[in-house]
C-alpha cells in the first residue's frame, strides 16, 4: 500500500557513475614534461611504471619519487540557463614513486612501485543544478607493484610486475526528496576494495638510434564489499531507506597497452612516441548490490557503454648542457565515452595535451625534473540518458608535476 | 636542498596562478528579449497562478508560484520588478495540509496548519469559496499576480465577486469591493506582456461538487474568453495563455479519492454482508448539469440511479469518483446502509432550511437504509458518475479550443497544458530527478492533489518559458528546478 504513495525514488537515477576517463596518466615526471610519453626510454626507476622491460638498462639502484598538483577546472552550463557553473575541486595529488636496485651491469633488476594510474576528484558543492546526479566524487586506486626485470640479451629486455590495487571511492549526491525544512535528502556511497592485475613489458634496441617498446597492463577488477551506503532523508522515510546499509560494487579499472618507440636524433635530442590502447569496453555496467533492499531501494545497474580508447603522444627531451634537459611535448587522447553517458563526475571529452619539462642533475646522485602540463578537452554538450541532466561541459586542467630522484 | 625548496614553491605557486583560469560558458541573453517587452510582465489566472498549493494560500507557495519564477528570469532579459500580494506578516495565510506522517497501513496522514492565519475578520460565507465566512489580510498595493484562488471565466465580469471571494476581496481598496469586477482590475494593470491561465475551476468545481456547481456554458466561455484577451491585448501587449489539463487526471481524483473509494466499497460489502436485501449503492441524480443549484431542486429533477458497487473508482470496470468532500467527512461513509438522516439534517443546515423541508422537497424516507434505497439516497454532491465525466471532458474540449482560437486570432504563445499534464503524469525526468503525477511521491503535485508543488511550479514555469521563447524568439534562461522543493516529509 505504501507503494502507492512513495513510488520509486530512487529508480532511475539512482545509481552513481564512477568517474569516466579517469585515467590519470602522471606516473613519471620526465614523461609528463614529454606528453607522457616514454615506454621505449630509459629514464629512471619509473620505467617500473611505465616499461618494465627497460628497467634492467638502467645504471646501478635508483630510487624516484613524482608528485603533482592537478588542479582540473570543470565548467558546466545548464541547457537553457545563462550563467556558468563551476566545479571547486581542489588540488589532487596523484603520485607515483620506485626504487628498483640489481646487480651492476647484471642480468636483473627488482623494484617496487607504487602510483596512482586512476582516480578522481570533484565537488561541485551541493546547490549546483546537476545536484541530484552528483554533488562529489572522490576515487583513488593505489596500485602496489613488486617487478622483476631480466636482460634477455644486450638488446632486449622482459619485465613483470604483480599489482594490487587499493582502491577508495566516496560518492555523494542529493535525492529529490525534501524535508520538513525544505532540504533536500542526500545519498553517499563511500568503501575501500582491493583488486588484482599485472604489468608486463618488453624492450629492444632496434638500433643504436631506435628503441621500441611493448608494454601492457591488465585490467584489476576491484572490489568494494562492505562499502557505507549512508543516506540522509526524512524519518518518515526511514523504513525505506534503511541504515546502516552496505553496499557490493565491482569496477573493471581498464588494461592499458602501449606501443612505444624512441629514437636518438642527435647527441643532444631524444624523441618518443607512445600510442596508447586504453581497453575502455570492460567497463559496460556500473552495479551497486545493497545489503537491505525495500522497494523504494533497488539494486542498480547502470549500462556505461564504455567504448575502446587511443591516445597519442609525442615528445622529446633536448640537453642543453650536461646536467640541464629541456622536455616538451603534445597529445591527443580519445574519450571512451559515447554520446549519452557523459557524468558531472569528470565529463570526459577528446582531449588536446600540451607539456614542457625541466631536468637537472644536481649531484651525481641527485637529480629533479620538473613539468608543467595543460589539457584542454572539448566543449561537450548532453544530455544524460540516466539522469536527464542537460548541458554542455567544459574542462582545463593544469598539472605542474616535481620528482626527485637518487641513485645509490 | 635549497633549489628542491625553491622548485616547490614554484610549483605551489604556479598552482595557484592557475586556479583562476576556468572555462567560462556565459551566455549573454540581456539584449534577447526578442520580439516581447517584459518590461511590465502580468499575470492573470487562479489559483494555479497565484502559488497555491497544498490546500491554502501561504508564503512560500506564493514566492514558489510559476509567474514569479517567470518573472525572475525575464529580470535577465528586460523585465522590471514583479509584484506579488504575498502574506508577509502571517506567512501561513489561509493555512495548509502538512504531511506529518504514513499510518500503519501505508497512507499519508495529513493535518491542516491553522494557527497564525493571516484573517482580520469575518463575512457572509459563502459554501464553495468561503465556507468559514473569513476575511483577509488586505493587500492594495500595486501588484503584478493577479491569481485569485477559485475564480472562474464566468466570474471575472461580475461586479458582486469580491462579496463571495476573500482572496478577491484582500486585493480590493475597500470602496472598490462589491463594485469592481476582475476583468477591470485587471485591465487598470496595463501590462506590456501577460500570462493568462483561466478556465480550470469552471470545470473543477463542477467536478468537486459532483456536478453541483455547474459548468460555464460554451457561448458564455466564448463570449468571455474573447473579451478578457481583448482587454489584455489592448496596448498591443504579448502575452502567453495556457489551456486547462483533465481535471479527472489529477491525483484529487485518480489517488486520493480513488482511496476513500475503496475504503467506501469495503464499508459497502460489509453493510451488505449484514443485510444482504440491500439493493446496490444508491446515489440521487442531478438533472442536467447546468440546470442544478445547490440549494433548492424541484423534487421532479431528482432522479435515482443505481450504481453497483464495484463501479466506484478505483477497482473494476467503474467510472465513478467520490468526491473529495467524502475524504472531508469520513462519518458519511459509516452513515451507509444506516437508517439515518443525519446526512440530510447537516445539508438543511448548512443550506439554512429546515430538515423537513429537504424531506418533503426531495421525497425522502429517512428510516431507509441510507445510500442503498432510492428513498434515502446517497448524495449526488459526493459522487462523480461516469456521465459527469462525460460531460467534463466534453467541456474541457470545447473551452480548450475556445482558448487555442483566441490565442491564435491574437497571435500569442500558446502552452498546451493538458497534453504537458498527460506527460507529467506518465512521468519526466528533470535534472537527475523522476517528477510524475504521483500523490506524494511524485514531487510535482501538493497535498491536495490539484495544485502544484515549488518544484511542480518550476517545471511549468519552464514549460512557459519555453512557449514564450519559441513564439517571440526570447532567450528567457529556464529556471532550474532541482532547487525548488516536492512534498515536504517530516
Amino acid at each position: 500500500m505504501k507503494k502507492v504513495f512513495m513510488s520509486i525514488f530512487l529508480m532511475a537515477s539512482s545509481s552513481f557513475a564512477f568517474a569516466q576517463g579517469f585515467q590519470i596518466n602522471l606516473l613519471g615526471t620526465k614523461q609528463t614534461g614529454m606528453a607522457h610519453a616514454g615506454a621505449a626510454l630509459k629514464t629512471d626507476a619509473s620505467t617500473l611504471v611505465f616499461n618494465p622491460g627497460s628497467s634492467v638498462f638502467l645504471e646501478g639502484n635508483q630510487v624516484y619519487i613524482s608528485g603533482n598538483a592537478a588542479i582540473i577546472n570543470n565548467s558546466f552550463l545548464r541547457e537553457g540557463a545563462s550563467k556558468t557553473e563551476y566545479a571547486d575541486n581542489g588540488i589532487a595529488p596523484p603520485f607515483s614513486a620506485g626504487v628498483m636496485f640489481g646487480p651492476k651491469e647484471g642480468k636483473w633488476k627488482a623494484g617496487l612501485a607504487a602510483y596512482t594510474p586512476f582516480g578522481g576528484q570533484t565537488d561541485w558543492g551541493k546547490s549546483w543544478s546537476g545536484q541530484m546526479a552528483l554533488t562529489s566524487l572522490e576515487l583513488q586506486a593505489i596500485y602496489l607493484q613488486p617487478t622483476f626485470s631480466y636482460k634477455i640479451s644486450d638488446k632486449l629486455g622482459i619485465g613483470a610486475g604483480f599489482i594490487i590495487n587499493f582502491g577508495h571511492v566516496d560518492l555523494q549526491r542529493n535525492l529529490p526528496v525534501t524535508g520538513s525544512a525544505g532540504g533536500t535528502g542526500s545519498a553517499q556511497l563511500q568503501g575501500n576494495g582491493m583488486g588484482y592485475g599485472f604489468n608486463v613489458g618488453l624492450y629492444y634496441q632496434a638500433t643504436d638510434a631506435f628503441s621500441l617498446a611493448l608494454t601492457h597492463r591488465s585490467t584489476v577488477k576491484t572490489t568494494v564489499d562492505d562499502g557505507d551506503a549512508i543516506f540522509d532523508v526524512s524519518t518518515a522515510l526511514s523504513t525505506s531507506f534503511p541504515q546502516p546499509n552496505t553496499f557490493k560494487s565491482t569496477l573493471n579499472l581498464p588494461s592499458t597497452t602501449t606501443l612505444g618507440l624512441g629514437y636518438k636524433a642527435t647527441d643532444k635530442l631524444t624523441l618518443a612516441l607512445d600510442i596508447n590502447y586504453v581497453h575502455w569496453s570492460v567497463y559496460d555496467t556500473l552495479s551497486f548490490d545493497y545489503k537491505q533492499n525495500t522497494p523504494q531501494l533497488q539494486d542498480t545497474k547502470s549500462p556505461r557503454n564504455y567504448k575502446d580508447s587511443w591516445a597519442f603522444r609525442l615528445g622529446g627531451q633536448y640537453g642543453v648542457t650536461e646536467r640541464l634537459a629541456v622536455r616538451g611535448g603534445v597529445g591527443y587522447v580519445l574519450t571512451p565515452i559515447k554520446d549519452g553517458y557523459v557524468t558531472p563526475e569528470i565529463p570526459d571529452a577528446n582531449r588536446i595535451i600540451l607539456t614542457l619539462g625541466l631536468g637537472y642533475q644536481i649531484t651525481d646522485k641527485f637529480s629533479i625534473d620538473a613539468a608543467f602540463m595543460f589539457e584542454d578537452l572539448e566543449k561537450r554538450t548532453q544530455t544524460n540518458i540516466e539522469t536527464g541532466l542537460q548541458g554542455t561541459y567544459k574542462t582545463y586542467a593544469y598539472i605542474p608535476s616535481l620528482a626527485l630522484g637518487y641513485k645509490f | 636542498m635549497k633549489n628542491i625548496v625553491n622548485y616547490s614553491l614554484l610549483t605551489l605557486t604556479t598552482a595557484f596562478l592557475f586556479q583562476g583560469c576556468k572555462p567560462d560558458l556565459d551566455v549573454d541573453v540581456a539584449a534577447a528579449k526578442g520580439s516581447a517587452d517584459f518590461s511590465k510582465y502580468v499575470a492573470v489566472g487562479n489559483s494555479l497562478t497565484a502559488g497555491y498549493a497544498d490546500d491554502g494560500l501561504y508564503l512560500s507557495g506564493q514566492q514558489a508560484s510559476y509567474p514569479s519564477l517567470i518573472a525572475a528570469q525575464m529580470s535577465e532579459v528586460g523585465g522590471g520588478t514583479f509584484t506579488q500580494p504575498l502574506f508577509t506578516s502571517k506567512p501561513n495565510g489561509t493555512g495548509y495540509l502538512t504531511l506529518t506522517g504514513f499510518s500503519s497501513t501505508g497512507l499519508p496522514v495529513l493535518e491542516t496548519v491553522s494557527t497564525d492565519l493571516a484573517v482580520r475578520g469575518v463575512t457572509t460565507p459563502d459554501p464553495v469559496l468561503n465556507p468559514s465566512g473569513v476575511l483577509l489580510d488586505k493587500y492594495t498595493d500595486p501588484i503584478n499576480n493577479y491569481g485569485v484562488p477559485g475564480i472562474r471565466l464566468s466570474d471575472i465580469a461580475d461586479a458582486n465577486y469580491s462579496r463571495r471571494n476573500p482572496l478577491y476581496e484582500r486585493i480590493l481598496m475597500d470602496g472598490e469591493v462589491g463594485v469592481k469586477p476582475y476583468l477591470t482590475k485587471v485591465a487598470e494593470s496595463q501590462p506590456t506582456f501577460f500570462s493568462c491561465w483561466l478556465g480550470n475551476n469552471d470545470v473543477l468545481q463542477y467536478a468537486g461538487s459532483g456536478g453541483l456547481v455547474p459548468l460555464t456554458p460554451v457561448p458564455a466561455f466564448q463570449q468571455l474568453y474573447g473579451v478578457l484577451i481583448n482587454t489584455l491585448t489592448q496596448n498591443g501587449a504579448k502575452g502567453v495563455v495556457a489551456n486547462l489539463p483533465s481535471v479527472t487526471s489529477v491525483p484529487l481524483f485518480n489517488t486520493v479519492l480513488a482511496t476513500v473509494s475503496s475504503t467506501a466499497k469495503a464499508q459497502l460489502k460489509l453493510a451488505l454482508q449484514a443485510n444482504p436485501k440491500l439493493p446496490n449503492f444508491v446515489v440521487c441524480q442531478s438533472g442536467t448539469p447546468d440546470r442544478i443549484g445547490q440549494t433548492s431542486r424541484p423534487a421532479d429533477t431528482l432522479r435515482i440511479i443505481q450504481l453497483p458497487i464495484d463501479s466506484l473508482y478505483g477497482g473494476g470496470q467503474g467510472r465513478s469518483l467520490l468526491t473529495l468532500s467524502v475524504r472531508n467527512n469520513p462519518s458519511l461513509l459509516g452513515m451507509l446502509g444506516q437508517p439515518t438522516g443525519a446526512y440530510w439534517r447537516s445539508f438543511a443546515a448548512q443550506n439554512g432550511t429546515t430538515v423537513q423541508n429537504i424531506i418533503a422537497a426531495f421525497k425522502l424516507d429517512t428510516t431507509q437504509a441510507f445510500g442503498f434505497s432510492p428513498n434515502n439516497p446517497f448524495p449526488t454532491g459526493l459522487v462523480l458518475d461516469g456521465r459527469e465525466q462525460d460531460v467534463i471532458n466534453s467541456y474541457t474540449t470545447q473551452y480548450n479550443s475556445i482558448i487555442k482560437a483566441a490565442a491564435e486570432s491574437k497571435d500569442l504563445a500558446f502552452v498546451d497544458a493538458n497534453s504537458f499534464m498527460k506527460q507529467v503524469n506518465a512521468g519526466l525526468l528533470v535534472d537527475g530527478m523522476d517528477v510524475s503525477g504521483a500523490f506524494i511521491s511524485g514531487g510535482f503535485f501538493s497535498l491536495d492533489g490539484v495544485h502544484l508543488t515549488p518544484r511542480g511550479y518550476a517545471i511549468a514555469a519552464n514549460k512557459f518559458i519555453q512557449t514564450i521563447n519559441a513564439k517571440y524568439n526570447s532567450k528567457i534562461p529556464l529556471v532550474s528546478v532541482v532547487k525548488y522543493a516536492g512534498v515536504k516529509f517530516p
